[in-house]
């Protein structure tokens, strides 16, 4: 992580650089989530304490009551492709040899989801939405969203 | 008792793909001078100045420091918004409104070509903890609501497609546009995949151009020379931050948006007493969707609509007759401030050889891009 600049200047144009780094504080919710991620291989849920909705990323308040969340369980049941989209290109604007399956994940009742790869698919053409899949975990779990390898289609 | 505002002067350099010639302090410059000779005042008579700025895309932090001068604007009150054109233009609005100032100016620039690696940007504005370890092209983002959108209200990609042989074949007849072309719906849809539906052809181009709008009083513009385009209405929204927890089916920014600007501008049927939209169209998907969330369309017909030439340049409500972001080019946040500026041009009946048949009463519309869910819009008319 160098934190030089780097600069050149010509007539016509002048470059430059900035590198930028950062240490994102997680909150709260988010340390609670990927613990048990890491340690449990759980995907927690928060639930208002007036209304009953659950929301996935999980948050410490509930943004249409206005009060803070109580009930932290796990999401239960087949989670569901919302929608999906086969990505072509890299963060560099290169062309990937592989294009990636990307999707939201949602469970009933639950609002929100997880925005993740998809993976383990025998031909492109069984994604479609509503698809069932189920996490696949990575052995070695740190405390983030790839704690997950990808979500992979449910077994019957 | 509120008073009336109206808009007094534009000034715009062309937009194009790249604009070596220029710094973006010059093409200010050029915008504001155009600006001032047209509303026939000095920079001296305004009051207020309001900036676009979002330090990221220009790769300068605390870019507005760099704006005054330019505009001759030092030493004088200077507003940045950090937000689309169209909520530049309403702080303008509502501070006219204050009876504090009489003129306001606007100025937005973009300098797309400036901008090296730009997914990098649009990735750093997604979440940093739980999306952007994925490391995606922030675009998957548009491929995810692209998809929701069409299997929810039932439009197609071939109507997407359809979208952008009409954008950019209108730009044919503007001279300022940076991507006019004489494309057809079947070469958007053979067009490289970037975010499955989305392709290639679907994607707004950058371009770089800068827009300065002068604002006044109503009484103030009395004793303007140009004719007076007033805004009737104001309104900006932003959706949940949460991708996860969004409806794509609908904008809901801009159903919120259009619902305050209408209700300020007592449209009560938008349908029937809008004339004309410039609408974003950054994907061409976005402009079907956008025009069923300002209720311009039913939900699931704004497709049907557009094939059946209800949006073209003759049609009953003529959408992006500029040729929207497809064809001018995508400016980012100046997006909005373009979607005012030719919506006002029509209005004065200064719009040339795509001039619609006198309008009296168009809607301006704008998203901020992927991966946000915010906007603005705007009712301008001609009394």
């Amino acid at each position: 992580m160098s934190t030089q600049p780097h600069y050149s200047t010509a007539p016509g144009k002048a470059l430059g650089n900035i590198p930028i780094h950062h240490r994102y504080t997680v909150g709260v919710a988010g340390e609670r989530f990927f613990k048990a991620m890491r340690d449990r291989k759980v995907i927690l849920a928060a639930a208002c304490s007036s209304c009953r909705q659950r929301f996935l990323p999980p948050k410490i308040y509930c943004e249409i009551c206005f009060v803070e969340t109580g009930d932290w369980s796990p999401v239960e049941g087949p989670a569901r492709v919302k929608s999906f989209t086969l990505l072509h290109r890299s963060l560099d604007e290169e062309p990937l040899t592989q294009p990636v399956a990307v999707a939201l994940i949602v469970w009933d009742g639950v609002r929100g989801g997880i925005l993740h790869r998809v993976g383990g698919l025998e031909d492109p053409s069984q994604l479609k939405t509503g698809l069932l899949v189920e996490p696949c975990w990575a052995d070695e779990r740190a405390g983030g969203v790839n704690d997950i390898r990808f979500f992979a289609p449910a077994n019957p | 008792m509120t008073r009336d505002v109206a808009i007094v002067g534009l000034g715009c350099t062309s937009f194009r793909p790249t604009s070596p010639h220029a710094s973006y302090r010059e093409m200010i410059f050029e915008a504001a001078v155009k600006a001032y000779s047209d509303a026939g005042i000095e920079p001296d008579q305004v009051d207020t100045f309001m900036s676009v700025s979002e330090d990221y895309l220009e790769g300068t932090a605390i870019v507005d420091e760099y704006v005054p001068d330019q505009l001759g604007a030092v030493l004088k009150p200077v507003h940045t918004i950090g937000a689309d054109g169209i909520t530049g233009l309403a702080s303008a609005f509502l501070q006219i409104r204050t009876g504090q100032f009489e003129v306001a100016l606007v100025e937005g620039r973009s300098k797309a070509s400036n901008v090296l690696h730009p997914a990098h940007i649009d990735a750093f504005a997604l979440d940093p903890v739980y999306v952007r370890p994925l490391e995606l092209h922030p675009r998957f983002v548009a491929g995810l609501e692209m998809r929701a959108f069409l299997e929810a209200t039932g439009n197609t990609e071939e109507q997407a497609a359809a979208v952008v042989e009409k954008n950019r074949g209108n730009a044919c007849r503007n001279p300022m546009a940076a991507h006019p072309a004489r494309t057809s719906a079947q070469d958007v849809l053979r067009s490289a995949p970037i975010a499955e539906p989305l392709k290639e052809g679907d994607a707004a181009l950058p371009a770089d151009g800068s827009i300065v709008i002068i604002l006044a009083s109503a009484e103030a513009a009395a004793r303007m020379k140009g004719q007076p385009v007033y805004i009737e209405g104001v309104g900006w929204a932003q959706d949940t931050p949460n991708i996860e927890e969004r409806d794509w089916s609908r904008a809901a920014y801009a159903e919120e948006a259009a619902r305050q600007a209408y209700r300020m501008a007592k449209i009560s049927d938008p349908a029937g007493q809008i004339q004309f939209a410039e609408v974003d169209d950054a994907f061409a998907y976005k402009e079907l969707q956008h025009l069923e969330s300002v209720g311009l369309a039913p939900t699931g017909m704004a497709g049907r609509m557009l094939e059946q030439g209800e949006f073209s340049p003759g049609g009953r409500l003529p959408v992006n007759a500029s040729g929207g972001s497809l064809g001018c080019g995508h400016v980012h946040d100046l997006a909005g401030l373009r979607s005012v500026m030719e919506a006002a041009l029509q209005l004065r009946g200064d719009a040339g050889d795509r001039q619609l048949n006198n309008p009296r009463v168009g809607l301006a519309q704008s998203w901020r891009g992927v991966p946000t869910a915010s906007g603005g819009a705007a009712v301008l008319s001609r009394r």
